[in-house]
């Protein structure tokens, strides 16, 4: 039996949650309990409305509930997940001595987090945790309190179901854009914020499962220590399938289409530039 | 319990303090320990260099190719409700314009500083850049002043600095450069393949693309590795160090002298003062518990903005220590960018490489000429990375259709990437005019998280810089075009400028009723207060300023070790 790689994402994400259920006392089947049931499946249906699955993964396979609840949940941890290490993650070898990729990899920096300085800590505890859970929120008359993570994702999750007159497992795929269109913009921006970062950051904060999110824009992701050229000698050996100084070899895998293509030239135009 | 005590930890008494470890407080550190003075660093942000004080192993950075944690999660940059900065353009506006303005020229706060993010485009200034108060014609509203050291003074520092931070570079290669008295240490590294499209359109006008000079190894230099091009580079500290930031080359160096100790997350609050001389500074230890240190000389390099900040929390409800010119905070300056974006219908991959491979400086103008007018050096690099990418899509989406998220239009977008694997850029840093309403004071309501009041930025652009923005916007499209790009716009200016080079607000001169520091950057009104970053600059040029902070500093300290003959001071070649 050969899968797809969204198959192949699904499954492995299906593989995670499984793992998850079985070690929390959660009650919400596919989270770590930061959300209830029927907030976690209309997250991943608004991740999937915000970046929709097609051939490759969306929004709710490439990880988004995952890497919201990493976050929501930071303060949980002795080393909190804010700021992966460095600096290399095990994703690129070692050149070899004629430049090309060897088989030595290093280790995995990115998977232990660095710890935060009193002023670090405070900032993220405050975007985190809300102003409920810190000592201090500075200039409050003038900023006003900050909600925490969890609360902003759950009320505007919450507020959403209770203003839907139809169960969320039944809405179908147009009344699910119905529905998230009709948020307030302050809880649809904070969802497409969170739903790009989890699904076009390095894996280790929890999504951009099997960097699907990075194969979606044609990106190599991080790429130390091989990086795009290697000094051997006085000549800089570059990567054959990712040239630093000249074109890409082959076709490009996602040429501009007409209808992008007329949204350029209408932005161009709109900016005052010019269009050839 | 993690280490924030670097270098000599058992030195006890100090012959100069220094605040700030960036582009100003390493080389004055540098500079002052391998003479065998007995230095104090304290730097308000972590250390994030691992061995940086160990010279049996290489520094090994928790730096990496991490997009959301350098570019969204500030890593090493300010937060906007901890640390916020204020802004308003004129009085007019009144305190200020919004609470939270957002990013108000935030710099690292990081052992190493805003030399740690930069991607270390490293330009000399032109000879003429420090004559400009004598060159220009009178401009109202302006506050142009001849620098008090000339090029042919500073020339032997920019190679001394070019050597300790290792540049590369091809002497000649733009026109308009000054003298240099030594080749750049090292050749030009790898190109990009946008700046190769970009060069011919360049060539097509008539214009001279060149190498981008930058501290960024070329090949094995000073026990750091050839860069690899990874292309995390402009706002990412070098994963590798084969960018030679002061941090890994300077403040390093100073640490192994033995004669130095570097404290981090200690933050300066206040420079205590008796007459005429500097008697101590209080600070907060990492925990946040204050903290005394006490030296004979003190020297200020924590940024302009930061700078002259401290010097105001310093004299609560005066005018600001060592301020009797009034001219403490004023003459802010940053550079004044003017951006396009070139779109091509290929995939010019402009996110690998070092952000920058290649500039031309025929926009730097010439003095009174109209045809001319003063701007800047300009960049050519490539779009951004994919979250930032993602952000420039949604707020396209979001503009034209505020109602309705089209998902499968924004997946489209990013498969595509027209935003960023098919752009390259064009950046000019044009000369920002000085101006005495341009200034850094305190604001009166707004504090940050110890409850010290926090900055507050006057700004608003001249003519000057406007008019010259508006000459040069034409001629970047005419290049783009040129060299073959589809579609080509000016990208529309932010409310609070973009540019990280700050400039100004303690402004060196050779009067002490017109500026703040004498020509060796000593402060007028005490005997043992320096400044030896970017504060000093009169005017802004439209270079890159890093080197020339850098340079200034080595320059300010020599004057320190040898006032008589600070040239002795020099490293040989």
């Amino acid at each position: 039996m050969s899968l797809t790689r969204r198959e192949l994402v699904k499954l492995i994400g299906a593989s995670l949650v499984a793992f998850k259920a079985g070690c929390s006392s959660s009650p919400s089947p596919g989270g770590d309990g930061v959300f209830a049931d029927d907030e976690l499946r209309l997250l991943r249906a608004f991740a999937d409305v915000i970046l929709p699955p097609d051939d490759l993964p969306g929004g709710a396979d490439l990880g988004t509930v995952e890497y919201i609840e990493k976050l929501a949940l930071a303060f949980d941890s002795a080393q909190p997940p804010i700021f992966a290490g460095g600096p290399y993650s095990d994703r690129n070898p070692f050149p070899d001595a004629d430049g090309s990729a060897s088989g030595n990899f290093p280790s995995n920096d990115f998977a232990s987090f660095i710890e935060l300085d009193r002023v670090s800590a405070a900032a993220w505890q405050l975007q985190v945790l809300g102003s409920d859970r810190v000592a201090v929120t500075p200039n409050e008359e003038l900023y006003g309190r900050l909600d925490s993570l969890e609360g902003r994702v759950k009320s505007g999750l919450r507020a959403a179901i209770e203003s839907s007159t139809i169960a969320i497992d039944k809405l179908s795929a147009d009344e699910l854009q119905t529905l998230f269109d009709g948020q307030p913009v302050e809880f649809k921006s904070l969802l497409i914020q969170l739903v790009q970062e989890a699904a076009f950051s390095a894996p280790e904060y929890g999504g951009n499962l099997e960097r699907a999110g990075w194969q979606i824009c044609n990106f190599e992701g991080d790429s130390q220590p091989l990086g795009y050229s290697q000094l051997v000698g006085t000549t800089y050996v570059e990567r054959p399938e990712s040239p630093l100084t000249g074109p890409n070899p082959g076709a490009d895998p996602a040429p501009i289409t007409d209808d992008v293509r007329e949204l350029l030239s209408t932005i161009i135009s709109v900016l005052g530039g010019r269009n050839a | 319990m993690r280490k924030t005590v670097y270098g000599n930890t058992s030195l006890a008494s100090f012959d100069a303090l220094v605040i700030g470890s960036g582009a100003g407080g390493s080389p004055m550190a540098y500079t002052l320990a391998k003479s065998g003075l007995k230095v104090l660093v304290i730097e308000a942000g972590p250390c994030h260099l691992d061995n940086l004080d160990d010279g049996t192993k290489a520094v090994v950075p928790r730096f990496s190719n991490d997009e959301l944690k350098l570019e969204h999660r500030n890593f090493i940059e300010t937060d906007n409700r901890i640390e916020p900065r204020t802004w308003r353009n004129s009085e007019a506006d009144g305190d200020r314009i919004d609470a939270l303005t957002g990013n108000v020229q935030a710099l690292p706060k990081t052992v190493g500083g805003g030399c740690l993010h930069a991607d270390l485009k490293t330009p000399r200034f032109q000879p003429m850049d420090f004559q400009l108060g004598t060159l220009l014609d009178p401009i109202a509203g302006t506050s142009f002043a001849d620098w008090p050291i000339q090029y042919d003074e500073l020339e032997p520092y920019y190679a001394w600095c070019e050597r300790l931070m290792g540049v590369q570079g091809q002497a000649g290669a733009n026109p308009f450069e000054g003298p240099r008295s030594t080749p750049f240490p090292m050749p030009p590294g790898a190109g990009m393949y946008g700046s190769t499209l970009v060069g011919a359109g360049l060539a097509a006008q008539g214009y001279t693309m060149f190498p981008y000079p930058m501290a960024v190894n070329s090949v094995a230099y000073d026990n750091r590795p050839p860069c690899n091009d990874c292309g995390f580079c402009s706002g990412y500290p070098c994963p590798t160090n084969a960018k030679g930031s002061t941090a890994v080359t300077m403040l390093r160096k100073a640490l192994l002298t033995g004669n130095v100790q570097l404290q981090a997350e200690t933050r300066v609050v206040r420079i205590n003062a008796t007459g005429g001389t500097i008697t101590s500074v209080d600070a907060l230890d990492p925990a946040g518990q204050p903290i005394h240190f006490v030296a004979d000389r003190y020297i200020l390099a924590a940024s302009p903005i930061e700078d002259a900040r401290l010097l105001f929390l310093s004299d609560p409800g005066g005018p600001g220590l060592g301020n009797s010119s009034g001219m403490v905070g004023r003459n802010l300056m940053f550079h004044y960018q003017t951006i396009a974006l070139g779109i091509f219908d290929q995939r010019v991959h402009g996110y690998r490489g070092r952000t920058v491979a290649h500039g031309f400086a025929d926009f730097r103008g010439v003095p009174n000429n109209p045809d001319k007018p003063l701007a800047g050096i300009v960049e050519i690099s490539g779009g951004g990375l994919p979250i930032s990418e993602a952000q420039f899509y949604t707020q396209i989406l979001t503009m034209l259709r505020p109602n309705k998220w089209d998902g499968a239009l924004f997946k489209k977008m990013m498969r595509q990437s027209p935003g960023r694997d098919h752009v390259m850029v064009m950046v000019i840093q044009a000369e920002d005019a000085p101006q005495l309403t341009n200034r850094v004071d305190l604001d009166p309501a707004v504090v940050d998280l110890d409850g010290l009041p926090v900055a507050r930025v006057t700004y608003q652009n001249h003519a000057f810089e406007l008019d010259a923005g508006t000459f040069y916007e034409p001629k970047l499209m005419d290049i783009f075009m040129a060299a073959g790009a589809r579609h080509t716009a000016i990208a529309p200016r932010d409310t609070v400028p973009q540019s990280q080079h700050i400039m100004g607000t303690l402004r060196f001169g050779s009067a002490a009723a017109t500026s703040v520091c004498d020509p060796n950057g000593k402060f007028w009104d005490f005997d043992n207060l320096w400044a030896s970053d970017g504060s000093l600059f009169p005017t802004s040029s439209g270079y890159n300023p890093t080197l020339t902070i850098a340079t200034l500093s080595l320059r300010v300290a020599a004057a320190i070790v040898d006032p008589a003959s600070p040239d002795s001071v020099i490293d040989p070649a």
